[in-house]
């Protein structure tokens, strides 16, 4: 009788212990769980506050490494409408551009733009897939809109600065391996630009538009980097 | 004497026949088209359903103002067929409408490839069309793709109505109506509403 119920004793010690053994490995796999989707949604938020800040050559300079790519809002938008222009010139980095007269990028600023540029895309987007060759586009569009105009009935327009107001994520899904992940959500982003006038100088307009996206990441070298981004203005917010 | 007289009144039945049925024959009045966009650029008119993304719908009824026929196939006195884009029109009975009256890409598919009604004018990828020409008259479109799907295509239109300063941001230029998100007298690119100015690409159609 004692031997079985020693017997008992050592089965429910056995029990319990395979029990406390299988709840820290259920904890560890959901903890480096969590830390892999805080991984893919901290990438998320880079590459989303970069696509929206490549066209602006003071924010680009301005950004020593992906780590400063972060959500920054400005209270001038609190109660504009999405899709309406705050009529003020919106800056997020320390020095204001001098507005005061013409801005014309010289090559220098130019190639150091677009190097700069390079630099950060490469560190957050798959290398010659279509969003990373999109993403070099932008600078070049962006500095053929700054270039002056050789007729004078046509009015520069200066990109001044951009970013992302705010992101809520939705939902966040690995494929088996984990090597593979999409996130989807909404972003608030903004631009603030201005059009030199002859008579005014430089007008600012600065709208902010609402927008679901949906981002695709890989692991390449077991690091996250960036494959896709969808992104569609939400219902209501287009310009 | 007779005989003259019979193909004199065949000839002109037959010139009348052709300029009632003929759509291109009677030429696009541009200042009633301007004069109706400006009239409901930030209302609705009640003849016509009002849609989330109304701008298709809004672009349709001032074209149709300006005197761009509707295109319908009856089958037995009913509208038939309303995807197919070889066809545009609104039936304000019924409701009863195309495609393309009321879808961006589809109106697109229509105005560009199966009628004589538009060209384009002017391409602006990404640089928007800062410079270069507008090229636009009043009564005129311009077409624009988020940069989101069917690149090729247009996903919202507004109407060219005029040069001058924009209200909401006090840009100069050519100045648009739309609807969806309603503009009268909007700068031309929509670029000070437009966080996503750079991924956006803008063509200017020539109504005829």
């Amino acid at each position: 009788m004692v031997a079985i119920l020693r017997s008992q004793k050592n089965l429910l010690i056995f029990l319990g212990m395979i029990v406390i053994l299988a709840a820290i490995s259920i904890a560890k796999i959901s903890s480096a769980k969590d830390g892999e989707e805080d991984r893919v949604k901290r990438v998320t938020e880079q590459a989303l506050v970069l696509n929206q800040s490549l066209p602006f050559y003071w924010e680009v300079m301005s950004i020593n490494d992906i780590n400063a790519l972060k959500v920054k809002d400005d209270e001038s938008f609190q109660n504009q409408a999405p899709g309406k222009p705050v009529k003020k010139m919106i800056v997020s980095y320390q020095n204001k551009p001098n507005l005061s007269h013409k801005i014309v990028f010289n090559d220098a600023q130019k190639t150091a733009w677009q190097k700069k540029a390079n630099h950060l895309i490469n560190q957050l987007f798959i290398e010659n897939t279509p969003i990373y060759n999109e993403m070099l586009e932008t600078v070049q569009n962006s500095q053929a809109l700054s270039d002056v105009p050789s007729d004078s009935k046509i009015k520069q327009i200066v990109g001044i600065d951009g970013g992302v107001r705010d992101i809520t994520f939705e939902s966040v899904t690995f494929n088996d391996k984990a090597t593979t992940a999409v996130v989807t959500g909404t972003e608030d982003v903004w631009a603030s630009y201005a059009q030199y006038q002859d008579d005014n100088g430089y007008v600012p307009a600065s709208p902010h538009n609402i927008m679901n996206f949906e981002v695709s990441l890989k692991k390449v070298n077991n690091k996250w980097m960036v494959d896709d981004i969808n992104e569609d203005f939400e219902p209501g917010s287009a310009p | 004497m007779k005989k003259i007289y019979r193909i004199f009144t065949l000839i002109f039945s037959l010139a009348i026949t052709l300029m009632l049925f003929s759509t291109n024959a009677i030429a696009y009045d541009r200042t009633a088209a301007k004069t109706y966009a400006d009239k409901y650029a930030l209302s609705y008119n009640s003849a016509y359903t009002k849609f989330t993304d109304d701008c298709t719908n809004y672009v349709s009824q001032a074209l149709h103002a300006g005197g761009i026929a509707q295109k319908v196939y009856y089958v037995s006195g009913a509208p038939f067929s309303t995807s197919d884009d070889h066809y545009w029109f609104w039936n304000t009975s019924t409701k009863a409408h195309s495609y393309s009256w009321t879808v961006a890409k589809d109106l697109w598919t229509y105005l560009l490839s199966y009628s004589s009604h538009g060209d384009i004018a002017g391409t602006y990828d990404g640089d928007i069309g800062n410079n270069k020409y507008n090229p636009l008259l009043s009564g005129d479109l311009v077409a624009y793709n988020w940069g989101e799907h069917d690149l090729g295509k247009a996903n919202h239109w507004a109407m060219e109505i005029t040069y001058g300063t924009d209200p909401d941001s006090g840009w100069t230029g050519d100045l648009v109506d739309a609807h969806s998100t309603n503009h009268k007298h909007a700068y031309w690119t929509l670029q000070p509403y437009n966080a996503k100015a750079y991924k956006t690409i803008v063509w200017a159609v020539s109504i005829n």
